[in-house]
Parts: structure tokens; C-alpha cells; sequence
């Protein structure tokens, strides 16, 4: 009984032993490193629309640089305007942010810490109270995901984050773009 | 930290004249993008909203924007779904290449609010929009792009009279054959 208890218990550390180790090769296995000191992590994008009773602008730009093979730094700027018949607003935000990859294969564990701070303006149309508020917003984000890389460009993200001044955990899935020059 | 951000503009001026490649939009390609945002807390909040196209030939992509919302507050919820297929065609066969965009399809909106009465507001909704765009590729897999359209999307970025810059992700299996 106990010969076949440790024999399973050998068999499950060996089980763990072989999963561990093929999660590692799928992280650290990789000829060339996908994240290299250099490269910017970038993304943004800008919109304008009109449409009936209103119109909005919003620009978001978000810009980091490899300071090492694994370490970014960087900030998100971003920007909105929006007017309709009942409202008017204004916003404008600035998050610096540090991440750090883990491994340089396909996949790689990253670790995020941001802090964020932001501006908005609010105003009520006349027909209804033509009241204005604006707020001053600070906080810090911390989040842990993993990075998969769709090619030496472009990267599907996943992560858990939390919020410490809005309280609150979340969880994230998007794309990540990178351009530079990589060494061959 | 403007340092850091100021050279994205110049980045993006070098490599549109280092880029040698052959970067343009060919059959097999997918392009793909959106995002996905949960919050599991005492109010749930939900957004997922991925977008994909795929070229059936060398000019030619459909593909699809949906999305799939839901959160709750104190008093109620509400969903918000779509699904618009899209088309694009491409012209040309230079890294910056115009295309054509259309997409057309529908929205579910569903809000319940419960108090001393319960209020229920369900629409479903027909969409139907169309824009010209650019796409100037700064390596064989970012394109930057601009849209200019008009549509009565439920996106409000693409509502009324629009125009958008971004970036699309192309992947390409003909890097992986290699």
C-alpha cells in the first residue's frame, strides 16, 4: 500500500515535472527573443464622428520603449471631445506604465504596473440645468498576463489586473503591436 | 516621457522609407483585432469585442465586428450585442493601397431596470455602412490605416459621418511556409 502510494506520488511529481518543463521550453525556446531592448511597443488610434445632435473626437496614443530585452517603459495620452444636444464633455488622461517580459520564446509571462491620472469636464446643456462638474482622477493598476506572439510585430495579450483606486479586479484580452529594427 | 513618446511620429516616418519588403495584402492574410474587458466584481462588467477578416483572394477580405456586452448595476442590467459582416476591397499593389469597406447587419439592445416598477427597453436594430480607407503598411504585418464613412453603426466611433486612424494586425501565413 504505501510502495503504491509513493510510487503514485513519484508518478505525479513526474507528471508535474513534465508539464513544468514543456511550459518552460514553450516560453524560453525560441531562437531569436521576440521582446529586444530598442524595440517600441506602440499602439493608438483616432476618431472623429458626426451624427445627429452631436458630434466626438478621441484620440488615444500609447507609446513604450525597450530600455532592456525584457523591460518597457512608456505612457498612454489620451484625449476626448464629445457635444450632443443635452451635454458637453472633455477629457484628457496621461498613464505612465512599466512592463516586464519574462522568457524570450513565443510565449512570455509580463508583469504591468501603471498609474494613470486624468482630467474630464462635464457641462449639462441649458434646457437641462446647464450645470458643469470637472474631477482630477488618480490611480495605480497593477496586472500580471501572458503574451503570445502572433509574429515579430504583433502580440495577443491576457491578464488579470486590479485597480487600487477604482477598487476593483478586471481582466483583459487585446493585441500589442512592436516595431523596430531586431537584431538577427 | 515625452522622449518616449515623441519618436513614435518619427518612427513611424523612418520606417515607412526603410521597409523594403513586399508588404501588401494577399490572399490567405487575416487581419484581426479588438479587445475584451471583464470585471467580475458585485457588478459585473462584461465587454468583448473582437474583429477578423480574411482575404479570399488578393484584393478581396470579408470578415466581421461584434461585440458582446453585459453588465449589471444595483438596479438592473443590460445587454448589448452586435454582429456586422464586413467586406473590403483593395486596389492597387504598393505598401499604401485604398480600399473600399462595407458592412451591414444588427443590434440587439436590452436594458431592464427594476424598482418600484420595472422598466424594460429591448431594440433590435438593422446597420448599414460604408467608407473609403488607406492602408499604409509599416512591415509585412502592421498596417497604419485611415477611414473615412458614413454609417449608423451602433459603434459610436463609426456613427453618423466618421473618420478613424489605427492600426490593423495582418498575419500572414506566408512568413510560417517559409
Amino acid at each position: 500500500m504505501k510502495n503504491n502510494f509513493y510510487r503514485y506520488i513519484k508518478l505525479k511529481n513526474l507528471a508535474s515535472m513534465f508539464v513544468f518543463t514543456v511550459m518552460l521550453q514553450t516560453i524560453y525556446t525560441d531562437a531569436s527573443s521576440q521582446t529586444e531592448k530598442g524595440l517600441w511597443q506602440v499602439g493608438g488610434s483616432a476618431g472623429f464622428n458626426r451624427d445627429e445632435g452631436g458630434g466626438r473626437m478621441s484620440v488615444t496614443l500609447s507609446n513604450g520603449y525597450f530600455i532592456t530585452n525584457h523591460l518597457v517603459a512608456g505612457g498612454g495620452l489620451s484625449f476626448s471631445f464629445s457635444k450632443t444636444d443635452y451635454s458637453k464633455y472633455y477629457g484628457t488622461g496621461f498613464s505612465p506604465y512599466v512592463s516586464y517580459y519574462f522568457g524570450k520564446g513565443k510565449l512570455q509571462p509580463v508583469l504591468s504596473i501603471a498609474a494613470p491620472i486624468s482630467y474630464s469636464y462635464f457641462k449639462a446643456g441649458d434646457d437641462y440645468g446647464g450645470t458643469n462638474s470637472s474631477r482630477w482622477d488618480t490611480g495605480f493598476m497593477t496586472g500580471g498576463g501572458v503574451s503570445y506572439f502572433l509574429n515579430d510585430n504583433a502580440a495577443i495579450r491576457g491578464g488579470l489586473g486590479y485597480n487600487f483606486s477604482g477598487k476593483n479586479l478586471y481582466m483583459t484580452f487585446g493585441f500589442q503591436i512592436y516595431l523596430g529594427k531586431r537584431k538577427e | 516621457m515625452i522622449k518616449l513618446l515623441l519618436p513614435s511620429l518619427i518612427l513611424f516616418l523612418v520606417s515607412f522609407s526603410l521597409t523594403i519588403s513586399q508588404a501588401q495584402v494577399s490572399k490567405g492574410q487575416w487581419m484581426v483585432g479588438g479587445y475584451a474587458y471583464i470585471s467580475p466584481e458585485k457588478y459585473i462588467n462584461i465587454q468583448i469585442s473582437p474583429t477578423a477578416s480574411y482575404m479570399i483572394s488578393n484584393k478581396f477580405a470579408i470578415g466581421a465586428i461584434m461585440n458582446l456586452g453585459f453588465s449589471n448595476h444595483e438596479n438592473g442590467y443590460s445587454i448589448n450585442t452586435y454582429f456586422i459582416p464586413t467586406v473590403r476591397y483593395y486596389f492597387g499593389k504598393s505598401r499604401t493601397q485604398p480600399f473600399l469597406l462595407a458592412g451591414f447587419g444588427f443590434s440587439q439592445y436590452l436594458s431592464v431596470y427594476k424598482d418600484s416598477y420595472e422598466y424594460k427597453f429591448n431594440e433590435f436594430s438593422f446597420y448599414a455602412g460604408a467608407g473609403l480607407g488607406l492602408s499604409h503598411f509599416v512591415n509585412d504585418n502592421i498596417g497604419l490605416e485611415a477611414i473615412a464613412g458614413y454609417s449608423n453603426s451602433p459603434i459610436t466611433i463609426y456613427r453618423g459621418l466618421f473618420f478613424n486612424l489605427g492600426f490593423q494586425i495582418f498575419l500572414n501565413p506566408r512568413k510560417h511556409e517559409e
